[in-house]
């Protein structure tokens, strides 16, 4: 549809406001999980006392503590900072799981199409019937409760949707001309998929990731929440579970809304970059569509 | 052709049941040694822990305990809680009346305000700024976990303004004598409403999302400019020919999410303590009642899976393209 010459765009400058404001966001936080826990002003868990020897309990934000502290006296700016990295490793590693699983098993679906496709497509089906928190909940709680197992279980089951709009690309681009000429040269399904499909999808893996990356860290925080996250990993879910539990929610207002705010804005930073993301890949197939 | 789909997808909605008995059978036996072992831990003597065994009929082959197994769950046959005693079916069953009350209250409120706002968001499109923060409020509301906007709406509206109470599905010491006591009072409305706002605050954007992407790509359909020509209103072709094609993929989404959806039910129920089959699986898994988690697991996953049969179903019936071929 385009006329003439045009500059061809990085892909950051192709995103939109919000997705490049989200990515900012992102990567601020990403370095708070990578040296936060060196930047603690005290030891997330151990209580705080005064030069009197008495806890400093529930006390409100003050030069001392400037996100106040817990009711055991634990300073909350220390937990905040860790809760950081916790949560990032959990969402990244878990995005990456889904996000590979689900690309290779929609590129073979797709793909191969018969029989392969059919057993893919239900397992997909079986797993969408599968309720995702509650299912978590079970094994959790029949495992130990450890990062790595919740890592795992999101990236095992949250693939499904990756699986399916990558599938229905393939199915689409499988009949182009592009492809037919690779196969007609001779080249093997593992070339095509992976040297001639694969890279056209690329701006939809990212897509996945970043999407992966909400609901993995909505899933462990609601897991965390719950009361079934990694008691070695404490993450800002955690936080707000605690203050909860403590029932002062009206009084220390201090204790939730720093973790509240920090949660809320990684995924909602994650969100945006994965919407900026879907325009890019929207409008890449808008033009291949025109110039077939 | 539709009772060929209306077969396939009978087949695959028992083909679900059948993998979730499989694996459920399979979680409940990941803990360590088997159930006689993790449940009675401690001081059980070896006679005793085999009589358990035989009872239970652990001591058969895996393929017949399988098939107890699901024989037992299919006739909601889920033996004694653990920790009240009693038959776990008394248990979970009313419970399951809460949910179902609960979230398809949510779920409808949301999914039609969400659509709504999605044409809203496309004739509005003009007004840039109106529509940059219809998406930005749809995008937070998505990405922010439930519990974080359920504690909040209750500090403001149950602890600051005291508009609704702060959690349950009555007033305590409350007495109902029949199901239509017990769900039509404005008691159970008042306690409901603030539960379905928080879920339904979660719940309205995929249909938002869904609903303008798919208005917006319909937009370029060749049908329009004779709608168009002949002078119809701009409103009117938005909402009489292009939401009404917009629309199916909305109700696709909505039930590819349910899965997801009902974790959040789990979460919203914890939260307001309301008495449904999501709270109860927390407490019961905290107190490793497991007879309850597994009869609540099995709940739950079949709601799931019959629900997205059911939409599916109306699905063919809104849509007659909807062919077995063109599959999902």
């Amino acid at each position: 549809m385009r006329i003439g010459f045009q500059k061809k765009q990085g892909w950051f400058a192709r995103l939109n406001p919000w997705g490049k404001i989200g990515l900012v966001v992102l990567c601020f936080f990403m370095a708070v999980a990578l040296i936060g826990p060196w930047l603690v002003p005290y030891d997330p868990n151990s209580s705080q006392v005064d030069p009197t020897g008495k806890v400093i309990s529930l006390s409100p934000p003050s030069w001392r503590h400037p996100l106040g502290t817990t009711w055991q006296g634990r300073d909350v700016l220390s937990q905040v900072l860790c809760g950081a990295r916790p949560t990032l490793t959990v969402g990244v590693s878990a995005a990456v799981i889904l996000a590979l699983i689900g690309v290779n098993i929609g590129l073979w679906a797709g793909y191969k199409g018969g029989w392969t496709d059919l057993i893919l497509m239900r397992l997909v089906d079986i797993l969408y019937g599968l309720p995702f928190l509650p299912l978590m909940v079970v094994v959790m709680s029949l495992l130990s409760r450890r990062q790595s197992y919740i890592i795992l279980g999101i990236g095992l089951v949250a693939w499904r949707d990756v699986a399916r709009v990558v599938r229905s690309r393939v199915l689409s681009m499988r009949e182009e001309a592009f492809i037919k000429s690779a196969r007609a040269l001779g080249a093997g399904s593992l070339r095509v998929v992976y040297l001639h499909i694969l890279p056209n999808l690329l701006p939809l893996a990212v897509l996945f990731l970043a999407f992966g990356l909400v609901w993995s860290i909505l899933g462990h925080a609601d897991l965390s929440f719950l009361g079934f996250g990694d008691p070695q990993n404490r993450t800002w879910g955690d936080m707000i579970s605690a203050a909860w539990a403590a029932g002062v929610m009206s009084e220390a207002y201090w204790w939730y809304l720093s973790p509240s705010i920090c949660i809320a804005s990684v995924s909602t930073a994650a969100f945006f970059v994965a919407r900026a993301f879907e325009d890019v890949s929207d409008s890449q197939s808008d033009d291949q569509a025109h110039h077939a | 052709m539709s009772t060929r789909y209306l077969l396939a997808r009978t087949g695959v909605m028992l083909l679900t049941l059948a993998a979730l008995l499989a694996i459920q059978f399979f979680i409940f036996r990941l803990m360590p040694g088997d159930p006689t072992a993790s449940i009675l831990a401690g001081g059980m003597t070896p006679e005793i822990q085999a009589e358990l065994q035989r009872l239970w009929g652990l001591d058969k082959p895996l393929a017949n305990q399988f098939i107890d197994y699901a024989l037992n769950l299919l006739r909601l046959d889920f033996g004694i809680s653990f920790y009240k005693n009693v038959p776990v079916v008394e248990v979970v069953l009313p419970r399951l009346g809460n949910t179902l009350v609960f979230m398809v209250t949510a779920m409808i409120w949301a999914n039609v305000v969400g659509a709504f706002l999605g044409v809203a968001a496309v004739a509005l499109r003009r007004f840039r700024v109106l529509e940059g923060l219809m998406l930005f409020v749809g995008s937070v509301a998505r990405a922010t976990p439930l519990f974080v906007t359920g504690i909040l709406l209750i500090l403001i509206f149950s602890y600051y303004f005291e508009w609704f109470p702060l959690g349950g599905m009555h007033k305590v010491g409350t007495v109902h004598y029949s199901l239509w006591d017990k769900y039509m009072s404005l008691d159970f409305l008042h306690h409901l409403a603030l539960p379905t706002l928080v879920a339904g605050i979660f719940y309205f954007t995929t249909p938002f999302f869904v609903m303008r992407a798919s208005m917006l790509s319909h937009l370029k359909d060749h049908h329009l400019s004779l709608a168009r020509a002949k002078g119809a209103p701009p409103t009117w072709i938005l909402t009489r020919h292009v939401a009404r094609n917009a629309l199916n993929p909305v109700i696709t989404t909505t039930v590819l999410s349910l899965g997801f959806a009902v974790g959040g039910q789990v979460v919203v129920e914890t939260i307001f303590r309301w008495p449904g089959l999501g709270s109860e699986l927390v407490f019961s898994t905290l107190r490793r009642d497991y007879p309850v988690v597994q009869a609540i697991f099995f709940l739950i996953s079949s709601m799931v899976i019959l629900m997205n049969y059911l939409a599916d179903l109306i699905y063919l019936l809104l849509d007659p393209r909807v062919r077995y071929e063109q599959g999902r």
